[in-house]
């Protein structure tokens, strides 16, 4: 299952590995992601830790990863670009996002251009990837959500002394956190010379006022499955739902075609049932 | 591990399950039908309606009733003079109305694009097909392998297949005037999923990708208008 079309040469700037257990699950091979679909609830709003000693901050992070992030062609965006967590390798900057949909304003901070695939969205190595001063080559990347991105970054960046401002300038767009400018010492210490595109919101290419959907319910991954389980693989099976089980019932598969009957159990909706009994 | 909780209370028990995840296999009685694929499998008031599809060469006009209740299936037997729709696969079934909305799909020889409700809301003995007039002149062309997907009272048709070309228009069923709105192309799928007003087509369709794709639409007095897909 393709992660997504590199009809651009922007989509040579991706690095998603394929992954078994999901097909959208971003995967850095140096291990900076582990799990990147799921959430704790607790990583509702923005949390952004910085390491001790560090001195980046969103700008350093800014210019750490450059500016690509303008004039890509418009397109796909898969969720693992927008929800993805990331830690920050060697730097221990972790940005994680807020759940649930955005306010329709987020909308209109929307860029011109947009990824087509899922490459597009990840942070990725790109001029001067090979230290430049960072130190970490490309053991960091980064994702960053919008929501309160913003002000959080703000926040957090002015308390460490940095401003955000300044990731917010140039050709950057709200979507988007990237800087051209360098560090004032030239470097960064803690975070690669690598170009990398941060996008805050997920791309609506058509909508202007419609709410943006939950995209944290819009990951694949294997559900962990138990029970008597199909011995058999269907296709052209009908599904359907009865409260929170699946009803599966035919298809066929090499074999020939089934009649039998299973149930999946979802989960979905645990609820109270009663068994009235009689007494005596 | 089925119950983890059990509380008495009086002559009732009440459980609170928290199985989940689970795969089961259970018996079922009565007149199970024949092996087959590409039906359709129609929730309806705990019973599951299973209308047409195939096994090899034989295509099925059978309508096959599970009540899921009782695990019994039964096999639904209309008067012999009565009206019903061709053998069929790869159609497509939405509930509405008390009724199950029937469209398209293939009888082997050709693909289809006829109407056909179910009443469905009443005792098996008292089902009946009757085939819808499309007002208008507007259709979908003859197709299956298509999605179908009811919103509100809106039976969305995306893409499909006559068996030689693959479709990829999206057409908006009005069950309540009975009449087509084409859309503009935008995207196919093979399943989909309608959550509220907000339609999700999930690949592969037949000449597209698996990106997943959302669309939205509001309605205006009956006037079904798409603001946007956005994938």
């Amino acid at each position: 299952m393709p992660l997504g079309r590199s009809d651009s040469p922007a989509e040579t700037l991706g690095d998603y590995s394929r992954t078994e257990g999901g097909p959208l699950t971003p995967k850095i091979s140096n291990g900076s992601i582990t799990s990147a679909p799921y959430f704790s609830p607790r990583l509702q709003h923005q949390n952004i830790r910085v390491a001790t000693g560090s001195n980046n901050s969103l700008r350093s992070l800014s210019m750490a990863h450059g500016d690509r992030i303008d004039q890509v062609p418009h397109g796909h965006t898969p969720p693992t670009s927008s929800t993805g967590t990331v830690s920050g390798g060697t730097t221990g900057q972790t940005v994680t996002r807020p759940s649930g949909p955005r306010h329709i304003a987020s909308a209109t901070l929307r860029p011109e251009k947009q990824p087509r695939s899922a490459s597009d969205t990840t942070p990725v190595r790109g001029e001067g990837d090979s230290g430049g001063g960072m130190g970490n080559g490309d053991a960091e990347r980064e994702q960053v959500r919008e929501g309160k991105t913003n002000n959080a970054l703000t926040h957090r960046t002015s308390r460490t002394g940095l401003s955000a401002r300044a990731s917010r300038s140039g050709r950057a767009t709200p979507h988007t956190l990237g800087h051209s400018s360098t560090h004032p010492n030239g470097t960064s210490p803690h975070l690669p010379s690598s170009s990398a595109r941060v996008r805050l919101l997920p791309y609506l290419p058509h909508s202007k006022d419609s709410e943006v959907a939950p995209t944290v319910q819009m990951y694949w991954s294997k559900a962990p499955v138990w029970g008597t389980m199909p011995n058999h693989g269907m296709r052209a099976h009908s599904v359907t739902l009865v409260d929170s089980v699946a009803w599966i019932f035919g298809g066929c598969d090499e074999r020939g075609c089934w009649k039998d009957l299973w149930l999946f159990n979802t989960g979905a909706s645990a609820s109270w049932t009663s068994l009235h009994v009689s007494s005596g | 591990m089925d119950i983890l909780t059990c509380v008495f209370w009086l002559t009732e028990f009440f459980f609170f399950s928290l199985e989940t995840m689970q795969w089961s296999h259970p018996e079922v009685q009565g007149e199970i039908p024949p092996p087959c694929r590409a039906h359709t499998a129609t929730l309806v008031d705990r019973k599951i309606v299973v209308f047409g599809g195939g096994e090899g060469p034989v295509y099925y006009d059978t309508v096959y009733v599970l009540d899921t209740v009782h695990r019994r299936w039964q096999k639904v037997e209309f008067p012999a003079d009565a009206q019903h729709p061709t053998t069929r696969r790869a159609h497509t079934a939405v509930y509405y109305d008390g009724k199950i909305w029937v469209f398209g799909g293939g009888n082997g020889s050709q693909a289809l694009n006829d109407v056909w409700t179910l009443t469905a809301n009443c005792p098996i003995e008292k089902m009946k097909w009757a085939k819808v007039e499309i007002q208008g002149n507007k259709q979908p062309s003859a197709r299956g392998y298509h999605t179908a997907t009811l919103v509100r009272n809106i039976m969305i048709v995306v893409g499909g297949s006559d068996g030689r070309e693959c479709f990829s228009d999206i057409w908006c069923l009005n069950l309540g005037k009975a009449c087509h709105v084409s859309l503009r192309m935008l995207g196919q799928g093979y399943s989909s999923v309608a959550s509220r007003h907000r339609y999700t087509s999930l690949g592969p369709g037949a000449t597209r990708d698996n990106t997943p794709s959302t669309f939205s639409q509001r309605y205006t007095s009956g006037i079904v208008s798409v603001h946007h897909w956005w994938s």
